[in-house]
């Protein structure tokens, strides 16, 4: 390990430097060592744990850089605009991992890099077999609708009751900015997959959304610091995930995260190794170091998400284990679809239908 | 008005031709000029479309190429996994397309279309329908694929008048080399640009008036019409034929044609990449203009003219018709006669000159005729009037003469040695006696109290008219003056000759009632006068003949007898009644003639009245009773005042006052010496200044009395005014005083009225004692008559007077 760790941290410190794209993180981490190599994160905003990352930073003597995308799709285009360079772990849907690989964007994974990886649950190597030579299932957790009891003034169940909104949640649902989700929340309303692959049930999404259109705030993400919109009551309802939901709820008790009847999603997201890493065996070495099972469950337990991590899932406290928010029960559960992956005609209807959306047309 | 007409005539074609020759001028002009106008304004906005147009393609052109290589696109389209491509680079993809949209509203849609031709992405504007058939099915895309240009363009029918433009994407597989040999086909990106821009820009565009702009497809398909009245519809194929068969580039093709309604003049132009620009404008906007400048030409003429007209029509009138029109009445008036006709033109023009010259035309004729009237009716040598005029002036009196009762006389002179005068010493000399006698007759008709006209009624004869005349009296005086003056000598030349007259008198009414007769009996007369010797008059009544002799005789006689000392005066006392004593004595004329002998004062005293010889007697009286005074004196005696009798003539003609103060003085006598008797008439027939004049002699101190009171019609205001000293009671009265119921009552009316005036009384012509007692008894002062004393010489007058005391 130390001698891992000291070789680490002389090629870190022979390969300092670099900038990366898009978005930058002030890393809040003290202590930070200015001659040490920097691992540049390519992730979702608050989805990595700050006590994480000052303990990987302390450990390994390295910086920890994240990158922000507000969207999937803007990670893609990101992405696409700078070939995957820049940086060194991606956080990656299940979807993109696929595509991702073909593009060569990603690398494969070596085994022996990643010995922590035997405590990850067994169940997500099963669902998505592809992904093991690449990615490390992360965080896994659902789609449902946020909204503020207070505000809405009654229970909402219903996707509808957000595309078909009582006057009072009109001009303050938040819906989620992403192609793919979009149709989701749309076609599971509908009563369809959302992995649906015909052209007129996507058609009938893509008018349920146009008409649900004057009435949204806003197409992105709720933020969970205490400046939210959910929190401050610009928003009384929001499609966000299940681990945003918690954490604001925690800021806020009267915040309710619901699982809408039709069913919601269940997504996984992956870590992978940027094909054009600067430190790829420092990254190697986070992936690792994050799935510690202690390090999953401070992460799991700071972000409020359920992990992947088998082992630290046991040592979570159980409470949150019991929380339907992080780890629902079975049958809704039942009710959720998993993300697969879509034809290319499919995805074309539904990116052209949400471009179109999203320009006002 | 013919004048006018002739002017008009004239005038009116100078005035309305340069205004109808401008006008056509400026029609013409303006017609060419509208014309190049026109032409210009369709060229113009076809410039401006094809101009548009070229933007547009150009810009589209550019852009797609553009657009092409844009890193998305060029990423996409190097792609040939399609999941890959969907799942990744179709997003960015969109993003770009909805970027450009943004940017070029116009471009309605974006697509890739694979190498094929199969459409793949595509952004759209909302409501645009997708109708593009896809592939090798489309019979467009196969041309465009198989054209080497990477950029082609087409305006298709039935598409909305959109601009396709297709873009193929041809990469080379390796990036870095610079050749492009090995260029693929990846795509194509098809753009369909909307052509709206330009129709914007021009609507914007000011397109004249009332013009037409239509944008249409070769096959009629209507795509803009600046009017809006073929939107949506297809041209008429005529118009397509015609547009077709002219020369796309830029041949003039502006026949008026019957089009849509009315008259249009139109261009049409094929731009590229395929538009039928077809501008137009009605026919009106080169005919309104014309038309306008046409009537506004024909209305000015049109005033110009009426204008001319008004302006002949007034000023015409005013500055020779009328003036014309005045000169012609007025010559006709001077031709009828009326000369010295009044001319109203005062204007300083030739009209103004030749109305001068009328008028002294006129004036000279009237000059003239005067003259010749004159001629007509006066003797040329002596300038009196000739026979005519005579005898037209004493018909004209006679006729005047009858109603007012005048009397008239015709003299009738005739030379009586004229003859030989004439023939001795020659018609000059002849004429100038006439001329002479003339004078000497105008001088005496002139100087006559009656009204005389002295006319040439021949050669040596004159014919005279006296009217007014106070009797056949008069007519003889004049007539012997006549004679008198005529037998002075005339001076002609070196010797003095004389020549007689002799003049026949004819009376009016008396002798004849018409002129002629009164001339003849005038000439009858003379003939008369002749016989009488010549140098005479004759009457042609008779027997006033001898009458008047007398009388003349006794003029002549009175005239010298003052000469002669034939007048002497008497003197009668006037006694004062109680005392019997004189108060007073009168003087009284007396003449006793050489030839006639005592002539009693009643007959000369009346003519001396007449002649005016009263006058000098009268002086010479008051002179002679000064003198007698004062011999009175100078014997002794004690004398008493002496009244003297004044006659009116005496006081009408001469201040009294004067010569007697003068005698008085001369004499040494006080007025007390004198008194003045005059007659009660006198009272009444004289003026205020008459009276003026006895108040003189009253003034002076002399007394005033009456005399004949009683006998005229006395005014009781004058008595008082006068100051009158003592009235007369006149000899009548007292002759009937003692006559019973006769003049008692009146004398002693007259007694009371003289005392209650506190004036004297004096009854003359007492004859009778019985008288005297009545006259006492009624308290009369004074009384004169026989029974006191006639009238006697100085002398035995003298014997009533009592010697002076002496001192």
């Amino acid at each position: 390990m130390t001698r891992t760790a000291l070789s680490f941290i002389a090629l870190l410190l022979a390969l300092t430097g670099g900038l990366a794209p898009a978005r930058d993180d002030q890393s809040s981490a003290p202590g930070r060592d200015a001659a040490g190599p920097e691992l540049v994160i390519f992730n979702w905003e608050d989805y990595l744990s700050p006590t994480a990352i000052r303990d990987f930073e302390s450990e390994f003597g390295a910086r920890v850089r994240q990158v922000y995308f507000e969207t999937d799709d803007a990670r893609d285009q990101a992405m696409a605009a700078s070939e995957g360079a820049g940086f060194d772990l991606l956080l990656l849907d299940n979807t993109a991992l696929a595509a991702y690989r073909k593009r060569g964007w990603i690398s494969p994974l070596d085994p022996a890099a990643i010995p922590n990886r035997r405590y990850l649950d067994p169940r997500w190597a099963t669902a998505f077999p592809d992904s093991q030579d690449v990615a490390v299932p992360y965080l896994w957790g659902t789609m449902g609708i946020a909204y503020r009891r207070d505000l809405t003034g009654r229970d909402l169940d219903s996707w509808l009751d957000l595309l078909r909104p009582a006057p009072a949640l009109r001009g303050r649902i938040l819906m989620v900015a992403d192609h793919f989700d979009l149709f989701a929340v749309a076609l599971k309303a509908l009563w369809f997959s959302m992995n649906s692959t015909d052209g007129a049930e996507i058609k009938a999404a893509a008018d349920l959304l146009r008409a649900q259109r004057p009435a949204v705030l806003r197409y992105g993400s709720l933020t969970t610091d205490a400046h939210s919109e959910l929190l401050t009551g610009r928003v009384a309802a929001a499609v966000t995930y299940n681990g945003d939901a918690a954490a604001l709820r925690r800021r806020n008790a009267q915040v309710v995260y619901v699982i809408p009847r039709e069913g919601g999603a269940l997504w996984l997201d992956f870590l992978a190794i940027a094909a054009h890493a600067r430190h790829p065996a420092l990254a190697a070495a986070f992936l690792d170091f994050i799935n510690r099972p202690a390090v999953a469950a401070r992460n799991a337990q700071d972000l409020a998400y359920a992990t992947a991590n088998l082992a630290a899932e046991r040592i979570l406290p159980a409470q949150m284990r019991h929380n339907p928010l992080i780890y629902p029960d079975a049958a809704t559960l039942g009710r959720c679809e998993s993300y697969t992956q879509l034809p290319a005609s499919a995805m074309a209807a539904r990116l052209q239908a949400y471009a179109a959306l999203m320009h006002g047309d | 008005m013919r004048l006018q007409l002739k002017l008009a005539m004239v005038l009116v074609p100078l005035v309305a031709g340069p205004v109808l020759a401008l006008g056509w001028l400026s029609y013409h002009g303006l017609s060419e000029d509208l014309e190049e106008i026109v032409e210009r304004d369709l060229d113009g906005t076809l410039e401006a479309v094809t101009a548009g147009l070229h933007e547009l393609v150009e810009t589209a052109r550019t852009n797609s190429t553009l657009f092409a290589a844009a890193a998305p696109v060029e990423r996409y389209a190097r792609n040939t996994d399609e999941q890959e491509r969907t799942d990744l680079l179709q997003a960015p993809l969109l993003k770009l397309f909805y970027q450009y949209r943004d940017a070029y509203p116009e471009y309605r849609e974006i697509r890739f279309l694979r190498p094929d031709g199969t459409p793949e992405v595509r952004v759209a504007a909302p409501g645009l329908p997708d109708r593009q058939p896809a592939g090798a099915s489309d019979p467009g895309f196969a041309a465009v694929s198989a054209d080497p240009q990477p950029v082609s363009l087409s305006l298709a029918p039935h598409d909305d008048g959109t601009l396709r433009v297709y873009r193929r994407i041809a990469l080379a597989d390796n990036f870095l080399t610079r050749a492009d040999t090995s260029l693929r086909t990846r795509g194509y990106l098809a753009l369909r640009v909307s052509l709206d821009p330009i129709y914007a820009r021009l609507r914007a565009r000011p397109f004249g008036i009332a013009g037409q702009l239509i944008l249409a497809l070769p096959d009629g398909e209507v795509l803009f019409d600046s009017s809006n009245t073929w939107t949506g519809q297809r041209l008429p194929p005529e118009l397509l034929t015609q547009s077709v068969r002219s020369d796309p580039a830029n041949k003039r093709d502006a026949d008026p044609q019957t089009w849509t309604a009315g008259h249009w003049l139109f261009k049409v132009r094929l731009i590229p990449p395929g538009v039928l620009a077809l501008a137009a404008l009605p026919e009106d906007t080169l005919t309104a203009p014309l038309n306008r400048v046409g009537l506004t030409t024909l209305a000015l003429t049109a005033l110009a003219v009426l204008l001319l007209i008004a302006v002949l029509g007034t000023w015409l009138w005013r500055l020779v018709l009328r003036p014309l029109a005045l000169l012609r009445d007025a010559a006709g008036r001077i031709g009828a006669g009326a000369l010295r006709t009044p001319i109203p033109i005062d204007s300083r023009d030739e009209i103004g000159a030749l109305a001068a010259a009328v008028r002294a035309m006129d004036a000279d004729l009237a000059q003239r005729r005067e003259e010749i009237e004159r001629l007509a009716f006066h003797d040329p040598l002596t300038g009196l009037p000739n026979r005519r005029l005579i005898s037209e002036l004493l018909t004209t009196r006679i006729a005047a003469v009858a109603h007012e009762g005048r009397r008239l006389a015709v003299l009738f002179l005739d030379l009586d040695n004229f003859k030989q005068i004439n023939d001795g010493l020659g018609h000059g000399s002849g004429d100038a006696l006439l001329l002479s006698l003339a004078g000497r007759l105008e001088g005496i008709a002139a100087s006559s109290a009656a009204e005389v006209h002295v006319g040439r009624f021949g050669g040596d004869e004159f014919l005279i008219v006296a009217d007014r005349l106070s009797g056949p009296e008069q007519a003889a005086d004049l007539a012997q003056r006549i004679l008198t003056a005529t037998a002075e000598p005339f001076d002609l030349g070196d010797t003095q000759y004389i020549v007689t007259a002799s003049i026949g008198i004819a009376l009016h009414p008396q002798d004849a009632s018409d002129a002629d007769n009164l001339i003849r009996c005038a000439d009858l007369a003379m003939y008369g006068a002749k016989a009488r010797g010549r140098n005479a008059l004759h009457f042609f009544s008779a027997d006033l003949d001898s009458r008047v002799a007398a009388r003349l005789q006794m003029e002549n006689q009175l005239r010298l007898a003052l000469m002669r000392h034939e007048i002497s005066l008497h003197y009668q006392p006037i006694v004062d009644l109680k005392s019997g004593r004189p108060a007073a004595f009168e003087a009284l004329l007396r003449w006793d003639s050489e030839t006639l002998g005592a002539v009693p004062p009643e007959r000369f005293i009346p003519l001396a009245e007449e002649t005016g010889l009263i006058r000098e007697i009268g002086c010479w009286v008051l002179g002679e009773v000064c003198r007698q005074i004062v011999a009175w004196r100078r014997a002794g005696l004690v004398t008493v005042p002496v009244a003297v009798n004044v006659s009116a003539t005496q006081l009408q003609r001469d201040c009294l006052a004067r010569p007697v103060r003068a005698l008085l003085a001369e004499h040494q006598l006080s007025p007390d010496d004198l008194q003045i008797e005059v007659t009660e008439s006198v009272l009444m027939e004289q003026t205020l200044r008459d009276t003026g004049r006895l108040q003189a002699l009253h003034a002076l101190g002399l007394a005033i009395h009456i005399d004949d009171f009683g006998t005229g019609y006395s005014s009781l205001a004058y008595l008082q005014r006068l100051a009158v000293d003592c009235i007369k009671i006149d000899q009548g009265f007292i002759a009937r005083l003692c006559v019973p119921d006769r003049d008692a009552t009146l004398v002693t009316a007259m007694i009371g009225l003289a005392h209650a005036l506190h004036l004297h009384v004096v009854a003359e012509g007492i004859e009778t004692q019985e008288q005297l007692d009545a006259l006492r008894a009624l308290g009369c002062d004074l009384g004169q008559g026989y029974l006191f004393a006639r009238p006697a010489p100085a002398a035995v007058a003298a014997l009533l007077l009592d010697p002076a005391v002496p001192a």
